[in-house]
């Protein structure tokens, strides 16, 4: 399940091992993301579902929503 | 003879926003922007009044040329970017804003690099320039991710008159939505963007102009001001700016809210910052959004993408300081902005060491006393200031003045 | 809320009377002008 999987990247990025995350969370709810652990949890979640993402798309995530859209977008056969 | 359009133009006319002229001009465009709800019309009107008001900040018929030029130059990359884009090659979009900068900085200064530079045989001179090339590299790198693209749109997003001159740097999705009917503000009332537009004519026709007689741009070398006028001409700099900047940011977001569109903020009471890193969070927001997402952001993802962990940290601190230098650099190109520049990248540098190796050893009533007391933030935050300000000086004075200036304000001569 | 309202509308109206008395009449131009 994106949302779980995506939880646990963001824990162990973030450094939160109860973190818990919903879609509309964005950098002012989570602490320890700023503009450096964004590039990190990027290239963590481009590790784990084993997809690229263009620079543009990146800029683009403001929340966890749209973490989850792009990697279905990315991974239409996950859901 | 010359024609009647050729005559206004090299004689570069000016619209200065203190005028009834402007005034009558913005009333003129938000009684139509708001009659025309929607459709054609409406966009073409919007182009109509954006064309009016770039008039008065181009300088003779080269540099219009080249505006327009501009303008279809970004369209033609960005339809070439959203139609072939897995087939062009990965090391394209770095190409072209490595190009868009040189471009930014040859135009800017003509004198630069004389031999290689375009804009030394023929100079351009259009106000807003380094916004505009903002504007165009912008859509030029992302015109892949948009829903979609008109040209229409694209002309009225670079040209839009509120942003035209100085900012804030808008991104084309936000102005998309409004401009396309598919967005827009309803304020109940008109009174808050009214009330917007008149605190920003205070602040900047009011308080900065008139504080300007203070500012220490007043000073000639050998002038024998007295030690605490000199301080107080260097602090105010800071301020002076903040009122002027951010007084023509509201007028202009009023303007644009009063037309229902909700333009992004440059300032967040930058009095408050207490790192380098916190000012710019703070000031001139959407250039530092802008370079974070165009420069800092992409050049760590390459790094980080390649680099084993070890050996990621130094990179990724030159990549701060990289970024700090290009903002010094953007708004200038001479050896004081490029000063200015490795001062604030070595500021930052230094708060971000601090805050991860510093602070953090601390013990807990320590960090009470140095970092999250109230006197030590407030201490912070007047540092803070009296650090941008004294390297503001950079800015105007360059460097040997600059020093010159700080030496007899520490009761040197 | 009428009352609300007036009282905006008198201080917007103080607000331009200043910006009308002491605006600086030199031709402004930025600071942070950027060519």
């Amino acid at each position: 399940m994106i949302h779980d999987e995506l939880q646990d990247i963001m824990r162990r990025v973030f450094n939160n091992p109860d973190l818990a995350i919903s879609d509309d969370m964005n950098a002012d709810d989570v602490e320890n993301w700023d503009s450096l652990t964004h590039i990190n949890l990027v290239i963590e979640v481009e590790k784990h579902f084993e997809t690229k993402f263009k620079n543009a798309e990146i800029a683009r995530l403001q929340c966890i929503g749209d973490f989850k859209a792009l990697i279905r977008k990315k991974r239409p056969e996950l859901g | 003879m010359q024609s009647g359009l050729d005559t206004a133009l090299s004689a570069h006319q000016q619209l200065y926003l203190n005028s009834w002229h402007f005034l009558a001009f913005a009333l003129a465009a938000v009684l139509v922007m708001r009659l025309l709800r929607r459709g054609p019309a409406r966009r073409l009107a919007l182009l109509a009044f954006n064309l009016y008001f770039v008039y008065f900040f181009v300088s003779g018929w080269w540099s219009a040329l080249f505006l327009v030029g501009c303008v279809l130059a970004t369209w033609g990359v960005g339809e070439l970017q959203a139609r072939l884009e897995d087939r062009l090659p990965a090391v394209f979009p770095v190409l072209l804003a490595i190009a868009m900068w040189m471009g930014l900085f040859f135009i800017k200064d003509p004198q630069l690099l004389p031999v290689v530079n375009p804009f030394h045989y023929a100079p351009v001179r259009i106000v807003g320039i380094s916004y505009i090339v903002f504007r165009c590299l912008q859509y030029m790198l992302d015109a892949s991710v948009f829903e979609s693209r008109g040209l229409l749109t694209l002309a009225n997003f670079i040209l839009f008159f509120p942003t035209l001159i100085s900012g804030p740097i808008e991104r084309y999705e936000n102005f998309q939505a409004w401009h396309d009917d598919r967005a827009h503000v309803e304020d109940p009332s008109l009174l808050p963007a009214l009330h917007r537009i008149a605190n920003g004519m205070i602040k900047k026709f009011v308080l900065a102009d008139n504080l300007m007689a203070w500012s220490v741009y007043e000073w000639r070398p050998g002038d024998p001001w007295a030690v605490p006028l000199l301080w107080l001409g260097v602090l105010l700099q800071l301020a002076l700016l903040y009122l002027d900047f951010s007084g023509y940011c509201d007028i202009m977001i009023g303007i644009a809210r009063l037309m229902r569109f909700k333009l992004c903020e440059n300032f967040d009471r930058p009095w408050l910052a207490e790192n380098i890193q916190d000012f710019w969070n703070r000031w001139h927001i959407s250039l530092s959004r802008f370079i974070r997402d165009y420069v800092f952001t992409p050049l760590n993802v390459a790094i980080l993408r390649r680099i084993p962990r070890r050996q990621q940290s130094p990179l990724v601190t030159l990549a701060y300081f990289f970024t700090m230098l290009l903002i010094a650099l953007w708004h200038g190109t001479t050896w004081g902005f490029l000063l200015f520049g490795v001062c604030h990248g070595l500021a930052l540098v230094l708060s971000q060491v601090l805050k991860t190796y510093g602070y953090a050893r601390l013990s807990a009533p320590a960090q009470q006393l140095l970092v999250r007391g109230r006197p030590a933030r407030v201490a912070r935050a007047v540092l803070t200031y009296c650090f941008v300000s004294a390297t503001m000086l950079f800015w105007h004075f360059g460097v040997r003045q600059s020093l010159v200036i700080l030496v007899r304000m520490f009761g040197g001569s | 809320m009428n009352r609300r309202i007036f009282l905006s509308g008198l201080w917007l109206a103080a607000k331009i009377l200043i910006v009308l008395l002491l605006m600086n009449s030199g031709q402004t131009f930025f600071v942070y002008q950027n060519f």
